[in-house]
Formats: structure tokens, C-alpha cells, sequence
């Protein structure tokens, strides 16, 4: 490691002298608004995990970004569902002719054709997902995927130190719950996968749909299903002004 | 630890910047990334860098107190050498500052073994890093929210940033 620890301590005091009014929401904001200008693709989203398990779009670079995020939402289904629940980069060269995605097209706008998503990692496990677009249908080589998993790494470094300094967006609280409910969550997916003979995706699914259908959050319910008499408390962000 | 409320604690916030210049190579297609910051007394100081002659161009810089990074931090604006002299450890250089909260805090730099022409969308993308690499620093300098924070009814466990 090639670091002078006294330069950057020094160096970060000065910074810390200066006025502060950034969030992580606003910080998320010209991340993405950088994808565009590092990578020669058409545009990109961030979608990151809430407090009910499921993905929620954050931020995108441009209007069909959104709604190449809010697509997959709605369909339930896509390449960046598919990065978060498989913590891998998922691509495909055309998501309207892709046979893993069949219902995705319907909710798809044409000028969204190849797409790529990297998973967003925090504490060694997903949180969220970087997703780009290209306009033309195209083949993604190793030199894209491993760019944009050295962006997602960066993201994740500048996410892992905004929930260590308890910054208080609503964003920094969803990513503290997950990271301290990831664990039951994911031991309930396994009980599911071995009780009910379902695959990983399928058993999320599962989870997310009972929870939903109980108004209740994933992490309550898995708790319950290991047998876990505590239930979690709230996430912190979600009372903000004790609003709830 | 003279200096406490940091959001992660010294040597915690060196391998986070090490593996983000690392990162930052990557991303730029290049062969390193190297950080010069400035620090209280307003020297710019060599901070970091994702390799060893990245390091170095540092110092020199930093010692002579001249070299691509001070042309940055002068003019506000990229600062790009296509062919260093052979002297220098590395071949080409592009320099771009770095502004934190607005104000300039340093500059990166982006260098290639061999000389290289950078072209314009070479400059953009690279300024777009440093920014990305500023919201870092940014984050990096933050106080930790932990005495100012008023915890509404115990609903933030304490099992907040941990050095391990």
C-alpha cells in the first residue's frame, strides 16, 4: 500500500475545515451523473435494496435510464434484478430478444437495447446495482465489465464510509438495515431453498411476496421463520422526525 | 489517535484510498492513479498512489515543489503531458483537480508507463473521476454523527463502525 497516512490525515483536516451540506443522496447524484463521462455508454441508474427487501430506483443519468430501472421494477424480472440476486455483473447484448427476460420487453422503451448491471457491494454482499444502457444492440467485453466493477468497488468505498460517519439520508438508513439483516435474511432464503426446494431467486421472491402480502418488512418475517422471537427494530432513517 | 469523531479511523481510511486509486486505474484505463493533496498550511503533499513510481512522481513533484500537479492546482484546469522526461519515473501524465465542498483540495493523477497522447475524452473522463474521487474525500472527512445524532428511542444499535 503506497499511502502517507500524516499527508492524508493533514490533508483531510483541511478538507473537514470547509462548510458540509452533502448527503449521501446528493453524493449518488454526481456519481451517476460521472458514468456518463467515464464510460462511452448512452446512460446508466442506480437501483439500491429498502428496508422491505426489494429494489428501489435512486438515480439515474438521464430520463431512459429511469426508465430502463423502473421497467425491471415493474416487470419483477431483468439483468440488473438478476446482478443483485446473483451478486455478479449480469449483461445482455439486446433484453428485447433475451429468453432469460421474457416479460421485461413489454415494460421496455426500444431505445434501451444492450444492458449491463454490476452489483454495489457493502460488508461483502449486494446492496444495489449499477446499470448502464446502450441505444444499439452490442456485445459487452471483459474490458467493460471489469470497469464497471472497479466503479461499483469506488461506489461501494464512498457507501461504506457514509454509514460508518452516520450520515442521516433516508438512503445511508436502508443501507445500515440491510447491512445488519443481511445475515437473517439470507439464512431464511437458505431454510426456504432446503424446505421448499426453490432456488435462490426464487426463494427472495418468496420472501419478499409474503412479506408484502403481510405489510410487514423481509427481515420480521425471515426472523420469524428461523424462529427468532426478537424482531428487528425500525431501520433509523425510516422515522426521521419520529414520523411513523 | 489525536483527532477523533472520523467517520473510520486512520489506517481504515488509507486502505479505503488505496483500493479507490486502484479503482480509479481501472476505470480509467491507465496504469495508475496518484493523489497530491493539499494539506493545512496549503503544501501540496504527496498522499497516495496505487503503485510505487506513482508514488514517486509524487515526491519529485512535491520536493521540487513544481511538476504537473502544481500547473493543476495553479490554473484550476487538466493538466496533460504526453512525454515526461526519461528521468521521470513514469512516461505520461494527465493532472486534474480535485475540488472538495467547491474548494480545491489537490489534484489526481492519472499516469501510463509509456508516453501517451491523451486526447480530449481522455481530459473529460478524467475530470469526471476526480470528482467522483472529491465526493470521496468528501465522505472520507466527515465527522461521525455519533454525539450529535439524537437517537430517537434507541433505534440505533451500537454496533456502528468498527476498525476490524
Amino acid at each position: 500500500m503506497h499511502i502517507d497516512t500524516e499527508a492524508l490525515q493533514d490533508s483531510l483536516q483541511r478538507i473537514r475545515s470547509a462548510p458540509q451540506e452533502t448527503d449521501l443522496t446528493k453524493a449518488m447524484g454526481r456519481i451517476i451523473a460521472a458514468v456518463n463521462a467515464l464510460f462511452d455508454y448512452d446512460g446508466a441508474g442506480v437501483m439500491f435494496v429498502d428496508d422491505a427487501g426489494a429494489l428501489r430506483y435512486v438515480a439515474s443519468s438521464d430520463e431512459i435510464g429511469r426508465l430502463l430501472e423502473e421497467a425491471q421494477l415493474a416487470a419483477g424480472q431483468g439483468p440488473c434484478v438478476d446482478t443483485y440476486l446473483h451478486n455478479r455483473v449480469v449483461s445482455s447484448k439486446d433484453v428485447h430478444s433475451d429468453a432469460r427476460w421474457q416479460e421485461l420487453p413489454r415494460h421496455l422503451d426500444r431505445r434501451i437495447q444492450a444492458v449491463a448491471g454490476a452489483p454495489i457491494r457493502l460488508g461483502g454482499g449486494p446492496v444495489g446495482t449499477l446499470n448502464v444502457y446502450r441505444s444499439t444492440a452490442q456485445e459487452w467485453d471483459t474490458s467493460d465489465t471489469e470497469a464497471l466493477m472497479a466503479y461499483t468497488a469506488l461506489v461501494g468505498e464512498i457507501l461504506a464510509t457514509a454509514v460508518a460517519a452516520r450520515d442521516h439520508s433516508v438512503l445511508a438508513g436502508q443501507l445500515q438495515y440491510a447491512l445488519d439483516y443481511r445475515v437473517v435474511i439470507e439464512r431464511a432464503i437458505g431454510f426456504l431453498m432446503g424446505r421448499d426446494g426453490l432456488d435462490a431467486g426464487e426463494a427472495f421472491q418468496r420472501l419478499r411476496t409474503e412479506a408484502r402480502s403481510q405489510r410487514r418488512r423481509v427481515a420480521d418475517l425471515a426472523a420469524e421463520l428461523l424462529g427468532d422471537p426478537t424482531t428487528p427494530p425500525s431501520p433509523p432513517a425510516a422515522a426521521p422526525g419520529g414520523a411513523r | 489517535m489525536p483527532v477523533d469523531g472520523w467517520a473510520v479511523d486512520l489506517a481504515e481510511a488509507a486502505g479505503r484510498l488505496s483500493r479507490t486509486l486502484e479503482n480509479a486505474a481501472v476505470i480509467s484505463g491507465t496504469d495508475g492513479a496518484a493523489l497530491m493533496l493539499l494539506d493545512e498550511h496549503a503544501d501540496l503533499r504527496a498522499v497516495g498512489a496505487s503503485s510505487g513510481v506513482g508514488m514517486e512522481l509524487e515526491v519529485l513533484q512535491q520536493s521540487n515543489r513544481a511538476g504537473p500537479a502544481f500547473d493543476c492546482l495553479v490554473t484550476g484546469a487538466p493538466v496533460a503531458v504526453d512525454e515526461l522526461s526519461e528521468r521521470a519515473p513514469v512516461g505520461a501524465v494527465l493532472s486534474l483537480p480535485v475540488r472538495a465542498y467547491g474548494r480545491m483540495a489537490g489534484a489526481l493523477n492519472l499516469y501510463r508507463h509509456a508516453p501517451t497522447h491523451w486526447r480530449p475524452d481522455h481530459i473529460a473522463a478524467g475530470q469526471r473521476l476526480a470528482d467522483v474521487v472529491a465526493v470521496f474525500l468528501e465522505t472520507l472527512a466527515r465527522p461521525a454523527h455519533r454525539n450529535a445524532s439524537h437517537a430517537d428511542g434507541g433505534a440505533e444499535g451500537d454496533n456502528g463502525p468498527s476498525a476490524g
